[in-house]
């Protein structure tokens, strides 16, 4: 397999002097379904819009195909597909008019044209409604319709930007399906973003973990569980008289340096150690805490999951504040009024 | 590192024909969603058709008394304001065309247009055209409304108030001169919507502007009878020169600025919004250059 993009040391500082993107490299392979999973604010949209050519970045080289991405952008722009976070779909447009005029602007010939759309309305299940305007559509609808308009052209790479924020959770299994589908029948790379465990977990080959701009680790999801070796056991404490924190933070220091584990993180209101056979360690874990007086409120042992590994590469929880947060209201303003038939 | 050589055809098409294209497919697109959203139309024409109908009643006797007549070009009210009724229509929808390029800027369709390899100048040059033809048919309904509503039926039979001196090649003038107005407009939106990139901004600015224009210019009287300050401020006006120019296309010399040949009059507005154009379609186009850059 070779890389279809590379990216070496790219920066990117804000002109109000945020750095978005601190240095990052990686390569993503042909064929490859790679993700970006990170909170909001980590650097993924901006990271993307260099590569899409959609913005000017401050250092570092991106090349896409082998197209350098400073003075090829034309090239790049033709073997790409994008599905921004908001939908970039025209609700008065009918579905059908929108890969129509999409495909247009890539000066298809018309029989190859009606194909192609024909097509993508299948494979998106969206024949039967093909003819109602977009903006009667329901978000997942709407959310199809743009990774269909995004691949008329045939693109190798497809790039999405959260593609599931604002979706339901059945509307987001549902798509993922559809993702999955793209990226086996039609051998298409897919380059996202997330800040959802379970979707990087479900869809990604490779993922990176990003967090304030850097990259802090990157590998499959299993392989980057299974470096945090054994399993994983995640402690709250009742209270003995010290504040919460510091009980955590003594807790967490003892457990680091005992033998049995491999090592100890913080997270919110608990402790979380890590530990081959984890069930076998429990007894002498408890033991080591009571001799110093923390006590014992809840335990829980579970293998390790994509939570357990940001945490353990990012010193923090990843915050799931995203939907609210991302979600404009799109339809609002001036006559954006919701049609119906 | 090696990178697969390309299959797909990596050049994208140049050329004159070729930006053509792409300036028609977004063109359509203008159009199409102007269809699709007819009640934006009609919105936009109710305002203007209770200031033509009702408004125009109310003057009609100012414009036919014996002292006025003559600075009226013994036209009736409705004939000389039908004119500025247009122009105000064409100042007030200005604000939706900037609402329309907002509305791409914030759901990702612009975003995602600027991910193809279509030239960029197709993108403000389809939608211009688009508002260009969203103004012509206004400016086309308030002409017939017009027309229909000078319809009188009196004792002797039906009777049109409104007659068009020059025809329709004068009628065809008088839409090239609103054509004129409203790509200098077009060009004020662009440059306005892409600068507050907010619709509220936008609606409030476009709202603001067009009753102290219209106030202020010959729309509603002849300018010798305004107040000396207004008489002014009516000379700086581009909408008067406009709308004189409307005026004399439509009704002949008898309606021209006192002393003023029917060609200076049509002339001095043609160059007037011809700069006008020139340089609120410079300013808009930097402004979409910064944000497409
Ligand atoms: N246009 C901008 N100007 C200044 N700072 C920005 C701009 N866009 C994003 N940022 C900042 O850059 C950082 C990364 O943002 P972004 O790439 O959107 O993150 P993500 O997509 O991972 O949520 C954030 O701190 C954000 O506030
Ligand atoms: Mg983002």
């Amino acid at each position: 397999m070779s890389a279809i993009i590379e990216v070496q040391n790219l920066v990117k500082t804000y002109p109000d002097g945020t750095e978005a993107v601190r240095g990052i490299s990686f390569d993503v392979a042909e064929g490859e379904f790679f993700g970006f999973l990170g909170p909001n604010g980590a650097g993924k949209t901006t990271t993307i819009k260099i590569i899409i050519t959609l913005m000017p970045y401050t250092s570092g080289q991106v090349l896409v195909m082998g197209f350098d991405r400073a003075h090829q952008a034309n090239a790049i722009r033709q073997v790409i597909g994008y599905a921004p976070q908001d939908v970039g779909v025209d609700d008065d447009l009918t579905g059908r008019e929108n890969l129509l005029m999409q495909g247009e602007l890539f000066h298809m010939k018309h029989t190859a044209l009606r194909q192609r759309v024909d097509e993508l309305l299948d494979l998106m299940d969206l024949t039967n409604d093909a003819e109602r305007p977009a903006g009667s559509y329901s978000g997942g609808m709407r959310k199809r319709l743009d990774l269909a308009t995004g691949l008329m052209h045939r693109p190798r790479i497809l790039f999405l930007d959260e593609p599931t924020t604002g979706l339901d959770p059945q509307n987001r299994a549902n798509l993922w399906v559809y993702l999955e589908r793209l990226n086996q029948q039609e051998h298409l790379t897919i380059f996202l973003t997330t800040h959802y465990m379970e979707e990087a977990d479900r869809l990604c080959h490779r993922l990176a973990i990003i967090d304030h701009g850097e990259i802090r680790t990157i590998g499959s999801p299993r392989n980057l569980k299974q470096d945090i070796g054994g399993d994983v056991i995640s402690l709250r404490f009742q209270s003995n008289g010290m504040p919460l924190p510091e009980q955590c933070e003594q807790a967490r220091d003892l457990l680091a340096a005992a033998p049995f584990a491999l090592g100890a993180d913080l997270f919110d209101e608990g402790v979380n150690v890590y530990a081959q056979q984890g069930g076998t360690v429990v007894p002498e874990l408890i033991r080591l805490l009571e001799d110093h007086d923390l006590k014992v409120a809840q335990l829980s042992l579970t293998s390790p999951s994509l939570d357990d590994v940001f945490l353990k590469h990012t010193g923090h929880q990843i915050r799931q504040e995203g939907p609210i947060e991302n979600w404009r209201n799109r339809r609002g303003g001036f006559g954006r009024s919701r049609r119906r038939r | 590192m090696t990178s697969p050589s390309p299959t797909t055809s990596i050049d994208h098409p140049h050329g004159p024909l070729v930006f053509l294209h792409e300036t028609w497919v977004l063109y359509r697109r203008a159009v199409l969603k102007l269809f699709r959203r007819p009640v934006i139309l009609y919105f936009s024409l109710i305002q203007p058709m209770v200031w033509l109908l009702l408004f125009g009643q109310n003057f009609e006797r100012i414009a036919q008394s014996p002292g006025m007549s003559d600075s009226f070009g013994g036209l009736s009210f409705l004939a000389f304001f039908a004119p500025a009724v247009m122009l105000q229509t064409i100042l007030f929808g200005a604000g939706q065309s900037g609402l329309g390029l907002i509305n791409d800027l914030d759901s990702g369709f612009l975003e995602k247009l600027l991910t193809t390899p279509i030239n960029r100048m197709t993108i403000l040059l389809g939608r211009v055209l688009g508002d260009m033809t969203r103004m012509m048919v206004q400016a086309v309904i308030i002409l017939i409304a017009a027309f229909v509503g000078g319809i009188r039926f009196g004792a002797d039979g039906i009777q049109m108030t409104i007659t068009y001196y020059y025809g329709l090649p004068g009628i065809l003038a008088a839409l090239g001169i609103a054509l004129l107005f409203g790509l200098v407009l077009a060009g004020f939106n662009v440059a306005v919507a892409l600068t507050t990139r907010n619709t509220e901004s936008t609606f409030l600015i476009s709202n603001f502007l067009t009753l102290p224009l219209m106030f202020t210019s010959s729309a509603l009287l002849p300018v010798e009878l305004l107040p000396d300050w207004l008489q002014v401020i009516s000379s700086i006006n581009p909408v008067t020169y406009a709308i004189n120019a409307l005026r004399v296309l439509l009704y002949g010399p008898a309606i021209a600025p006192s002393g003023q040949h029917v060609v200076d009059t049509v002339l001095i507005a043609v160059g007037m919004l011809s700069v006008l154009a020139a340089i609120t379609l410079t300013v808009g186009t930097t402004r979409f250059r910064y944000v497409v850059r």
